[in-house]
């Protein structure tokens, strides 16, 4: 989001946007002014003299939503508007598009999030390979008719929970993997978790709600108080350390888990390097065979050789996730693993953590959608202002379920 | 995505595109050099060329891997400066083998003084070189006194202008520590580790990277460098003068950065840098040769530079935005031209806005 978050909605709004000289007094009041009736189109607008950092995710987009305003849009463009919102901030966001769309102006909504396009939009166009795939009323639409259009291919779903092949095998008998009890840090007061092998474990919960700190906390990359077990010696110590033991980390950005101007086959090897002698010779060959069987077997459309940043979103995520796979991991952390992936990718993407815990690994999830927990997880634990409030297991995912809970956490927090 | 496949398909040849553009100024200045004067192109000026350009090659080595590493070393005139002094007075009281050790240490101390700074206490590296090769070079003005102090040995000169197999000593050492440091970051782990940090930090430390070894190992293989160039220097000179190399720093930068290495981190190469070491000694031997003002010199040095980065850098702005695409915005009034861009969004009044999307 291209806003500052150290200055004021209104300022970010008018950023730029004065038409005056680098001297000229910053009429705040006036621009205030303009700033409220602007925003008077928008429902649940912030006050004009917020600080951005102090706002959610939501209040963002709307401030540069209004920012756009200002400027006279005719026509406004959101691409992914909702990637970084939660299901409540969503639909909050949604209303306010609504609203300007009723008011007159064109809305161009870029998206891949299926549900959404067919709510809001009147017409969606689906694109594929760089050229228009099909472009429909969406009176009617599928979400079926949308994925042909994006896949090519007839009659795919998302992975559902027949995919999933034997049910509740993960029972209290195979061993245990990791023990934490009253884990707290950051935004993290305290938790208490087990998790064994071929656990499938998500944790849901707003952002900030604790989670992503847990995952961090136990990857190294952050302090975590309270007692963390793996395989029954505390895990402490650097990343490195994590990384040796079998915990591996996906971060929500790939950008943090990928050398976008490096060949796919040497990102495959990063986690190699720090366990490797420093002035042991780099193995060329080994790692482009290695990185030919992971492209295989992990379906990644690409070459050994190709920099990763010519690489699809969804492939480049499987490569991010495919160097921990293809090395000795048997715990993945992954926060919000498919964020910004397409349909596809995100399919393929689950696939391949359900494989994982099936082969006797198990991974723990952070997401903030019901659908992606839905179809992964056998166990998934809610987690509110670093606390767990309740846990739902097996047949009790159910999508409305989730919904239901951030909506009841959601209101209570408005009230 | 196959939308801007055909640019993308050419990045890699881009990369090769920018080192060839280097080469080509690199021939240029040969050619053109040999056309100009006879005394060029002789053995004689040659091996004097990689005489002159030794030192500064030297520390261009471990220049190269600091940038590479998203670092910078402003200190190594100071440290120069200053491990000369330690070096003569520990020799002249001591003895040469025990000088040589302490200037030996004593870069290596300076480095790793480097490294602890930048990594332990956080202070980024152009400020952190700033200040410690201002101590540096006031230590070494403060070892020196009124006056620089000579060797009583003179095996110090004897090594600095001797041959061997017809090329002097100080490009031995440059060819041995160019071999070294391009073994180091191109065929060992370490290197890949070293190159993984200054292209993404944060990446590298999510796959288990320690970026503090890394950093404190770059900085103390310079100060070592530094001590070599010292020693060398010192026997160059006779002299260890605290104010000889003042002009190292920029020199050596110059040199790393004309060979392609980007201070952004990440980018560039041993060989290339070694290219750009070669550049600057030819382009200071040809102002020698063809007797001109020898300040045009700096003038010159500094006019290619900037075009070398400016280069680097239209390069990577090439690569990084996605092909603009002409969006013309149907109105009534005017007919706007737009251009589209995700991102950021600029402060034009154009009739259409986007939005920059959440991840990409």
């Amino acid at each position: 989001m291209p806003l500052l978050s150290n200055l004021t909605a209104v300022e970010n709004v008018f950023l730029g946007l004065h038409g005056r000289g680098f001297l000229a007094p910053s009429g705040r009041r006036g621009l205030a002014k303009r700033y409220e009736e602007v925003a008077r189109v928008l429902s649940g607008a912030p006050p004009p003299q917020a600080v951005l950092e102090t706002l959610r995710q939501d209040e963002w987009q709307l401030v540069a939503i209004i920012r756009a305003l200002a400027t006279d849009a005719r026509i406004l463009v959101l691409d992914e508007p909702t990637s970084s919102l939660d299901g409540e901030e969503r639909s909050s966001l949604h209303r306010a598009v609504t609203e300007l769309a009723d008011g007159g102006l064109g809305i161009l909504y870029v998206s891949h999030f299926l549900d959404d396009v067919i709510q809001l939009c009147d017409v969606a166009t689906v694109l594929r390979d760089a050229r228009v795939a099909m472009s429909l009323q969406t009176e009617g639409l599928t979400q079926q008719t949308l994925l042909e259009g994006m896949t090519g291919e007839v009659a795919v779903s998302t992975t559902s929970r027949t995919s999933r092949a034997s049910e509740p095998t993960a029972g209290d008998r195979s061993p245990i993997l990791l023990e934490v009890s009253g884990a707290a840090g950051g935004a993290l007061y305290e938790l208490d978790l087990d998790v064994r092998q071929g656990d499938r474990i998500g944790l849901f919960g707003p952002q900030g709600c604790g989670a992503r700190d847990l995952l961090q906390g136990l990857f190294g990359l952050q302090r975590l108080r309270g007692s963390i077990r793996w395989l029954d010696s505390p895990l402490r110590g650097s990343t490195r350390s994590r990384i040796d033991a079998g915990v591996a980390y996906l971060p929500p950005d790939r950008k943090f888990g990928l050398m976008f101007d490096w060949p796919v086959a040497d990102n495959l090897a990063l986690p190699s390097l720090g366990a490797r002698h420093g002035l042991a010779p780099v193995r060329r060959r080994a790692n482009r065979t290695a990185a030919t069987t992971a492209i295989s077997r992990f379906g990644i459309v690409g070459r050994p050789e190709q920099t990763v940043r010519t690489l699809s979103g969804g492939n480049q995520q499987k490569v991010s996730l495919s160097k921990w796979m293809h090395g000795s991991a048997t715990l993945i952390l992954a926060d919000e693993p498919t964020r910004g992936v397409d349909v596809r990718g995100r399919r393929l993407i689950h696939e391949m953590l359900l494989a994982f815990a099936e082969a006797g690994n198990a991974f723990v999830m952070y997401s903030t959608d019901p659908e992606e927990l839905e179809a992964t997880c056998s166990r998934v634990v809610i987690v509110n202002e670093g606390r767990l409030t309740q846990e739902l297991v097996d047949d009790e995912i159910t999508i409305e379920r989730l919904e239901a809970i951030a909506h009841v956490r959601h209101s209570a927090v408005a009230s | 995505m196959s939308l801007a496949g055909g640019r993308f398909r050419g990045r890699e040849q881009i990369g090769r595109l920018k080192d060839f553009s280097i080469l080509l100024i690199f021939g240029i200045v040969i050619v053109a050099l040999s056309l100009a004067t006879p005394r060029f192109l002789t053995v004689t000026n040659l091996t004097n060329i990689l005489d002159q350009v030794a030192l500064i090659g030297i520390i261009a080595m471990g220049m190269t891997m600091l940038l590479i590493s998203r670092n910078f070393d402003l200190s190594v005139g100071g440290q120069v400066a200053f491990i000369g002094l330690v070096t003569v007075k520990i020799a002249n009281s001591h003895g040469l083998a025990a000088g040589i050790v302490a200037g030996l240490c004593t870069g290596l101390a300076c480095g790793l003084f480097n490294g602890f700074v930048v990594t332990t206490l956080r202070v980024n590296s152009l400020i952190a070189t700033l200040g410690s090769g201002l101590i540096f070079s006031g230590l070494a003005f403060v070892l020196a006194g009124s006056s620089p102090i000579s060797p009583v040995d003179t095996s110090f000169q004897e090594f600095a202008i001797a041959d061997f197999l017809g090329l002097p000593a100080p490009g031995w050492v440059f060819i041995v520590v160019a071999v070294i440091t391009g073994w180091l970051l191109h065929f060992t782990v370490g290197g890949r580790e070293i190159y993984a940090v200054g292209e993404n930090p944060e990446a590298a430390r999510y796959a288990g990277v320690r970026s503090t070894r890394i950093h404190y190992f770059t900085f103390a293989y310079i100060g070592i460098l530094c001590a070599v160039a010292s020693l060398l220097l010192v026997g160059q000179l006779n002299v260890a003068d605290p104010s000889a190399a003042s002009t190292f720093p920029l020199d050596v930068i110059a040199a790393t950065v004309l060979g392609g290495v980007s201070i952004a981190g990440g980018k560039g190469s041993v060989h290339m840098a070694v290219v750009g070491v070669f550049l600057i000694g030819m382009i200071s031997n040809g102002f020698n040769l063809l007797n001109l003002d020898p300040n045009l010199y700096r003038v010159m040095t500094g006019s290619i530079i900037i075009a070398a980065v400016a280069f680097d850098g239209a390069v990577r702005q090439w690569l990084t935005t996605p092909g603009a695409v002409r969006v013309r915005a149907r109105d009534d009034e005017e007919e706007a031209r737009t251009t589209l861009t995700p991102g950021p969004a600029d402060g034009s009044t154009s009739s259409v806005r986007t939005l920059g999307g959440g991840s990409r």
